[in-house]
């Protein structure tokens, strides 16, 4: 059927290109030494200035007028590889890149994906695994989300946490894909750790905007996170043991055929195993308490001919408190056993299966299936036994969101000028917003109560349609469009998002590039501190409260020099219609009630600079990133309908990070971030009222500004090779300076003066930390 | 530069940084002095209100530095001047001797001091809501752990328009003693995230009972209250007095709700600064800060 409808839409597509007589040069491009796809890999035909890149399953396709010529495959981080070969037929071409040492890379003809300046997708940057591992880690656990909040136009959250604000968008407009399954909730522990665990994953790109027509259903990023595949070739493994957590990675073929591989991934911390002892020689022994947090990446793939290919991944993680306290004592029926457990639990799992069919040379389909669910749990359940009686009052409380969902995506490339890509989805969302259950039983009394329990469900429809398009050897365009429907609640919501990209390459190695998007996003997160707790809402759309709308447009130079160095300007206008934020007194801790009664909606608007340079090779890699920003929020009912910054309005954002390679086995590296200290609200004033209370006076939203934030991250790696493999020592530092960076500030009396002062809470200091890393 | 000199004046230069630890003063935002108005006058009363003065952040706010004695302060009843109230050195409020809220009047406050900006506010009386009946259930239900509750069920006949109400309920003989309230009336706001009505922690203080009709407007209205049955009894004083609880009920301007609601979650601890923005205390007096209010009350002992 589906095949049906694709062949007039070929058809015509065949006819605006001509018959001319033309054959297709298509494969796949892989790492030699694990046989995973490699995606976004450049593929340039030398003599005719003409190219592609492969797709996200490392398929490539590019039709040409029958002719001898010289094209090269390349691709960040690999040896570059030059083929000559003559075209006067069909030619299957799979090619197998070997990766380079970064000590000999600047010796490589080209060493990244499609080059910056000839892309026509802007306001998008890839950071390389390695880059991530190599950056200093908070408390030796290298970090994706970390690493992405040292690029410009991203703004981190609070001090250490892995919340991001792009582009003066709010935590809940990130897209955080993990093998193209949205991911609600990414942090751990509060937002100190992401669920991502490094050591699991093959590539990450960020988009902050100019987003091709693919994606949609969030405002302000696209995080798009990709697993390894397992290596295809031999069995390997690595893992790490630092000073909070540890983690192990495993990959390899399965069968002598090489058909199938694997990876699997598993990362636990042991906070608990030290904390429990010393909770239980506090308590005397009746308490029982603990945290840990854990991630399980699984990932499997079948290589089930030329044609096909099924990539079966998954994700589970979890964080989990703990408390069990035993007492004994003496009640009315005599001698009384109490226990009492108490759990917070909040997790997510991803399930997916894609399955990647080429139904010819230049049209390659690709099928997903999905599962991403986010739950967040307490149980409470206190027990007294006694002879003659039992009683146990049990509670609980359970909240999360389950997507289901299939997509088909097509790519289909008729000539070098064009890279269509269409696609169909289909998803329904189950929300849970809060639900809380209570057993009570005793001898004489029994009750189950479940109140406030109320699925939401939603069905949203997903159709695309774009065109990347050669109109000249100057000149590229990316042109589509996103269609949604979003049925809720009796309530059909439809949009039409149009996005274009344009690329002019003014000279060979720098190009002029503008964007404009428009996103429309029909979920809301209520969230109060937005650094990612468990109690974090997720809430579908409604009559009172509408979908968000944001139009973006970009423009820009990109600069590639001498393939070393990539450099980018680029300036953006955001706009954001139906933003929401807690109304005046509505306290997120309050569950009863209609969450839409505690909701204000207004608008939000964000434009500034952002200005990139990027060292990919050398002995010496890097980034420094600026970005000079203004951000703000406007609603009827908050601030007394004045316009306000955001709470992560921020002026002025300076990142820089190095790596520098000493020798094969020593490598230091270093990170600095400064940014404008964020907005927060302040009393200007006090009163007493009629009962002598004192009432602070708030004269203007996030109208202050707390200090600066700064801090310096430093990290050393001695590698050693051993018999069986490799071992680093990884030493690393964050904060070296011992910058006491505003975490938040309250105003308290300074007893000895009996004078009244702000005081600034600050969370972390200097922290040195350690951790053992191997390969094999 | 060989790898342990490296690592040598690494940490060498950790140490010293290290030691570098200051605190960072933070400077209070500039203030211009306001007047802050208080009154807030039962039907049937006679006027009193206080004046105070806003202070600066880093000042402390005691009596002292924050009421104002020399200020004039003017009543008008319906637009007509009626009374200059006078400073009472005792009650530290100004008062005055002449006029008493009746329903249904509008009264406006104007008051002032020589070098701050005059600020002036205005209430209407509203008219009283009596209950139609109010019962008092013994033993009627039990809190999560156990503890006996009595229910307090009263019925009335809401207004038509918006109406706004407080409720208190008093342990009998003591009108300012603390209780402990529960409800399952959603028309009552509650200020803690607990769930259950009848947990310990969902305890609503006895006299930050508030309820508008948004839900009943217009129609006859039963609301439940439960509190500690313990502290519900009746008994006789040493005097021969019955002493009985009582249900106290203020029908009120939605100015006085607003700023009664603020207030609470002011004194609430909404998870700290980090997680809530400030609640902006809004009050109705006119270049500057306060309430003005005239409200009706009805008190109901006990059964």
């Amino acid at each position: 059927m589906k095949r049906k409808l694709l062949l007039p839409v070929i058809m015509i597509l065949s006819c605006l290109t001509g018959f001319s007589q033309k054959f297709t040069l298509n494969g796949y491009i892989s790492d030699k030494k694990t046989g995973e796809r490699l995606l976004g890999a450049s593929i340039f035909i030398q003599n005719k200035n003409l190219g592609t890149t492969s797709n996200g399953y490392g398929f490539y396709s590019i039709t040409l007028p029958a002719d001898t010529v010289e094209v090269s495959f390349s691709f960040a981080g690999y040896a570059t590889r030059i083929e000559k070969i003559a075209l006067f037929q069909n030619t299957d071409l799979n090619i197998e890149l070997l990766p380079s040492r970064s000590m000999e890379a600047v010796v490589v003809k080209a060493t990244r994906k499609e080059a910056i300046q000839n892309r026509t997708q802007m306001s998008t940057i890839d950071l390389p695994i390695s880059t991530i591992k190599s950056l200093p880690a908070f408390l030796g656990e290298a970090d994706v989300m970390k690493a992405i909040q040292l690029l410009p136009g991203v703004q981190a959250g609070s001090e250490g946490s892995s919340g991001i604000y792009v582009r003066g968008g709010g935590p809940d407009q990130n897209l955080i894909l993990l093998d193209g399954v949205p991911v609600y909730n990414v942090s751990h522990l509060f937002g100190f750790f992401s669920v991502f665990n490094t050591d699991a994953l093959h590539s990450v790109e960020v988009m902050k905007g100019g987003f091709p027509a693919r994606y949609g259903g969030r405002l302000s990023s696209v995080i798009d996170i990709r697993m390894k595949e397992g290596n295809k070739n031999e069995f390997h493994g690595e893992g790490g043991i630092g000073a909070i957590a540890s983690r192990l990675t495993l990959e390899g073929p399965i069968g002598k055929k090489k058909k199938v591989s694997y990876m699997i991934s598993g990362r636990r911390t042991y906070i608990d195993i030290f904390m429990r002892p010393i909770v239980k020689s506090q308590s005397g022994g009746d308490l029982d308490a603990g945290y840990y947090f854990y991630d399980l990446n699984g990932k499997i793939n079948f290589n089930l001919g030329e044609k096909d290919h099924i990539y079966l991944s998954g994700y589970f993680g979890k964080d989990k408190f703990f408390a069990k306290e035993k007492f004994n004592g003496t009640g009315m029926g005599g001698d009384e056993k109490n226990t009492f457990r108490s759990d917070l639990k909040w997790g997510n799992a991803t399930a997916v299966a894609r399955w990647n069919h080429e139904f010819n040379r230049k049209l390659f389909g690709n099928l997903t299936v999905y599962n991403s669910h986010y739950s967040f749990d307490i149980e409470a359940d206190d027990r007294s036994e006694s002879p003659g009686s039992n009683e146990r009052y049990f509670l609980k409380y359970f909240s999360g969101i389950r997507d289901w969902s299939a997509r088909y995506d097509v790519d289909y490339l008729p000539n070098p000028n064009h890279f269509i890509k269409m696609g169909v989805s289909g998803t329904t969302h189950y929300y849970k917003p809060g639900a809380i259950q209570s057993k009570v039983s005793s001898a004489s009394f029994n009750e189950d109560t479940l109140i406030k329990y109320r699925f939401i469900t939603a069905t949203e429809l997903d159709a695309y349609v774009e065109d990347d398009i050669r109109i000249s050897p100057k000149l590229k365009a990316n042109l589509g469009l996103h269609f949604t429907g979003f049925s809720v609640n009796r309530e059909f919501h439809t949009s039409v998002q149009p996005r274009a990209s344009f690329r002019y390459l003014v000279t060979p190695d720098l190009s002029l590039k503008a964007s404009y998007v428009k996103m429309n996003q029909y979920i809301h997160l209520l969230t109060n501190s937005g650094i990612g707790l468990p109690t974090d809402l997720w809430v579908p759309v409604t009559k009172k409260v509408p979908p968000q709308i944001a139009h973006q447009g970009a423009l820009g130079l990109a600069y590639n020099h001498k393939n070393r160095y990539e450099v980018s300007v680029e300036g953006y206008y955001k706009t954001m219609q139906n933003v929401i934020e807690y109304a005046e007194g509505a306290s997120y801790l309050d569950a009863t009630g209609n969450w839409e009664d505690k909701v204000e909606i207004g608008k939000g608007w964000s434009y500034g600079m952002e200005f990139f340079v990027q060292k990919k090779t050398g002995k010496t890699t890097g980034m420094l990133g600026y970005t000079l920003s203004w951000t703000n929020r406007r609603f009827d009912n908050l601030n007394y309908g004045k316009t306000f910054p955001y709470k992560y309005d921020r002026r002025h954002d300076l990142k820089m990070a190095v790596v520098h390679k000493v020798s094969d086995a020593f490598e230091l590296s270093a990170s600095w971030v400064y940014g404008t200290g964020q907005a927060i609200t302040l009393p200007t004033e006090v009163y007493l009222d009629a009962n002598q209370r004192e009432v602070e006076v708030y004269d203007g939203r996030n109208g202050f500004r707390m200090n600066s934030f700064h801090h310096l991250d430093f990290s050393m790696k001695f590698s050693k090779k051993k018999k069986w493999g490799e071992r680093s020592w990884l030493v690393s530092v964050y904060n070296v300076y011992n910058r006491q960076n505003p975490f938040f500030i309250y105003r308290n009396y300074d007893y000895s003066t009996n004078v009244p002062k702000f005081r600034q809470v600050s969370l972390f200091p200097i922290i040195p930390s350690i951790s053992y890393q191997f390969k094999f | 530069m060989s790898t342990k000199t490296a690592c040598f004046i690494f940490f060498a230069c950790l140490a010293v940084l290290a030691a570098c630890t200051r605190n960072t003063d933070v400077r209070a935002p500039a203030h211009e002095p306001k007047l802050v108005l208080h009154g807030y006058v039962a039907v049937g009363e006679r006027f009193e209100v206080s004046v105070g003065r806003t202070l600066a952040m880093n000042v402390p706010a005691w009596d002292s530095n924050a009421l104002v004695k020399n200020a004039w302060v003017l009543l008008y009843d319906n637009g007509v001047f009626a009374d200059s109230l006078r400073y009472d050195s005792i009650r530290r409020r100004y008062a005055s001797n002449l006029v008493t809220a009746a329903s249904g009047h509008t009264y406006r406050v104007v008051a002032g001091v020589a070098g701050m900006t005059s600020v002036d506010a205005e209430a209407t009386a509203p008219e009283p809501v009596p209950a139609i009946s109010v019962s008092h259930i013994r033993n009627a239900r039990l809190t999560t752990d156990g503890a006996p509750l009595n229910d307090i069920r009263f019925r009335f006949n809401d207004p038509a328009g918006n109406n706004f109400y407080l409720a208190a309920v008093y342990p009998a003989g003591s009108h300012g003693g603390f209780l402990c309230v529960y409800t399952y009336e959603p028309s009552i706001e509650k200020y803690t995230g607990e769930l259950l009505a009848f947990d310990r922690d969902a305890c609503i203080d006895n006299d930050e009972i508030l309820f508008t009709d948004r839900s009943f407007s217009g129609t006859t209205k039963e609301i439940i209250l439960s509190a500690d049955a313990a502290q519900m009894e009746s008994y006789t004083d040493p005097s021969g007095n019955i002493q009985r609880p009582v249900l106290r009920r203020l029908n009120v301007s939605e100015d006085h709700y607003r700023y009664f609601k603020h207030m609470i979650s002011l004194s609430r601890d909404l998870g700290g600064p980090t997680f809530t923005d400030p609640v902006p205390v809004k009050g109705n007096v006119r270049n500057g800060y306060g309430l003005f209010s005239v409200f009706a009350a009805s008190v109901d002992s006990l059964p």
